[in-house]
């Protein structure tokens, strides 16, 4: 058994490395945000409209205008694609509960977003990670 | 689209566009339906809805405008404006105009126009893209269509323990609707309505809801119901005519609700117990349960559906004479108020795209009193979001 375990690990370790080197990208913010690292979780409740203040700074979510980019952040952050992400926002947006996300095209679209407000957070690829960003987690 | 619409809607943008800062932005969304529907070769309309055996697009469409201005980092405006054709023929309307005030990470308050939260969808009972049905079962949410919005105040909490995240609300208010159906008028005013809702959520696929409202005064007014309560006082029956008119009396609405999501199915349902008191109007109790299958862009859904209604003061009748004038009249009218129903239906919606769909919806209704005909429901509809 520990042999086959050992083997699973492997194999296991190998897919996410590929993975990452096919599609990657990562949760940014702004470099003088006052926002720390973030845990995957954290990343899926701040995208998904559930979590409005961090350690008192008033947050707001930016997402990338459909493409690869967005496609690759959802499927692996957020685990909602599609139809169910809208609908799940819909929810949230018509009932006031959260204020619907900025959408703008692309890696440098995000960034200039970011630059003007310092509780914004974004997401781009990993050609898209220079020095005037801040990374909170790679995915 | 009459041009009123878009006199509203500039008439808010240039309102926001004044009072936001310029750093910040004003956000408009929308949600929208295009709906038919006839209840086909059937003579019986469609009982709760306006349906009848022609095609109707009127009941069911609507397009409606969010606006949302941030004007302070932790003070927001946000305005929903609505025109349906079920309601003066696609007038727009404000349904939501309230301001949010984000008090913490965990709190937040509204004042002004709201949704009164009786049920699971009520915050978005508009919005077909959020939902798999045409419109969410009309054996729970038919009761109370009348009566959707309140002006008050209302605050809302968030909480996340573990794999739960939990949302508490309290609200505080009054509210003024009128529907028609067909020729009848009905206003309904209710003041000091004092509510609580607790929504919980456990990862991503259990979702349970409970909520409460008190209704310390309750007055439903008809030219027809209000003629016959005044006819019943100037005779001298004054008792008899307080304890038959909902006037300033006090109603309860208990709902729980849950939702399961797993493996592609979608199984879900609601209860509803809504209590008058001193009035000769129906108490009753409703439920649905409905199940899903998500396949690919397809979900079929069948649902299922009742309805318990009963006069809640059948004892009015024996507080006036039997050879009263209006003795049948009142009889007639409690045995009005009982009724047993049954709905069946079947449906589909088809995500054309991220913010499109596609839905179809067929509902048999059957009664449980004899006599009683059976109607049925067929409705199509194009919904989207922007």
């Amino acid at each position: 058994m520990y042999k086959m375990m050992k083997g699973k690990l492997g194999l296991g370790a190998l897919m996410l490395l590929s993975s990452m080197a096919a599609h990657a990208g990562a949760v940014v913010v702004s470099k003088d945000s006052p926002l720390a690292t973030f845990d995957a979780d954290e990343a899926k409740k701040v995208f998904l409209g559930r979590e409005a203040v961090i350690a008192g700074q008033s947050v707001s979510v930016i997402y990338q205008k459909d493409g690869a980019i967005r496609t690759d952040f959802e499927t692996k952050v957020l685990g909602k694609t599609g139809s169910d992400l809208s609908a799940y926002w819909s929810k949230l947006i018509f009932t006031g509960k959260a204020a619907a996300p900025d959408e703008v095209a692309g890696d440098a679209g995000v960034k200039s977003k970011l630059a003007a407000s310092p509780g914004a957070v974004g997401y781009v690829s990993d050609a898209g990670i220079d020095g005037s960003v801040k990374v909170l987690l790679k995915y | 689209m009459k041009p009123t619409f878009l006199a509203t809607l500039a008439g808010i943008g240039a309102v926001a566009a004044i009072v936001t800062p310029a750093q910040a932005e004003v956000r408009f969304n929308g949600f929208g339906q295009i709906v038919a529907g006839s209840s086909l070769g059937n003579d019986h309309p469609f009982p709760g809805s306006s349906y009848d055996s022609s095609v109707n697009f009127k009941p069911d469409s609507l397009f409606a405008l969010q606006v949302q201005a941030p004007l302070t980092d932790k003070l927001s405006a946000t305005a929903q404006i609505v025109a349906t054709g079920a309601n003066d023929d696609f007038t727009p309307k404000f349904a939501w105009a309230y301001v949010n005030y984000q008090i913490n990470g965990h709190w937040s308050v509204k004042g002004g126009r709201q949704r009164l939260p009786f049920y699971r969808y009520s915050d978005y009972l508009q919005v077909g893209a959020a939902y798999p049905w045409i419109s969410p079962p009309i054996s729970v949410y038919g009761v109370t269509a009348g009566d959707s919005n309140f002006d008050g105040v209302s605050a809302s909490g968030l909480y996340d323990i573990g794999s739960w995240e939990f949302r508490p609300e309290a609200i505080y208010g009054g509210s003024t609707a009128t529907t028609v159906t067909g020729s009848s008028t009905l206003t309904i005013i209710a003041k000091n309505i004092a509510g609580m809702t607790l929504d919980s959520t456990y990862e991503d696929w259990l979702s349970l809801r409970l909520s409460y409202l008190y209704f310390n005064s309750l007055t439903f007014s008809n030219p027809a119901l209000d003629s016959l309560t005044q006819a019943l006082a100037a005779e001298g029956n004054t008792v008899a005519a307080t304890n038959f008119a909902t006037d300033g009396d006090v109603a309860t609405f208990a709902g729980a609700g849950f939702e399961i999501n797993r493996y592609h199915f979608v199984l879900s349902g609601e209860y509803v117990d809504i209590r008058t008191l001193h009035t000769a109007i129906g108490s009753e109790r409703e439920y649905y349960l409905s199940l899903g299958y998500h396949w690919n862009k397809w979900t079929p859904i069948a649902t299922f559906g009742h309805q318990d209604e009963k006069s809640s003061n059948p004892g009015v009748l024996g507080e006036i004479p039997m050879n009263d004038p209006y003795y049948g009249v009142i009889a007639g009218f409690i045995d009005a108020q009982h009724a047993i129903n049954d709905y069946y239906e079947v449906g589909a919606r088809y995500d054309v795209s991220r913010n499109t769909a596609l839905k179809v919806d067929f509902t048999r209704y059957l009664s449980g009193i004899s006599g009683v005909p059976g109607a049925n429901l067929l409705t199509a509809g194009f919904v989207f979001t922007f």
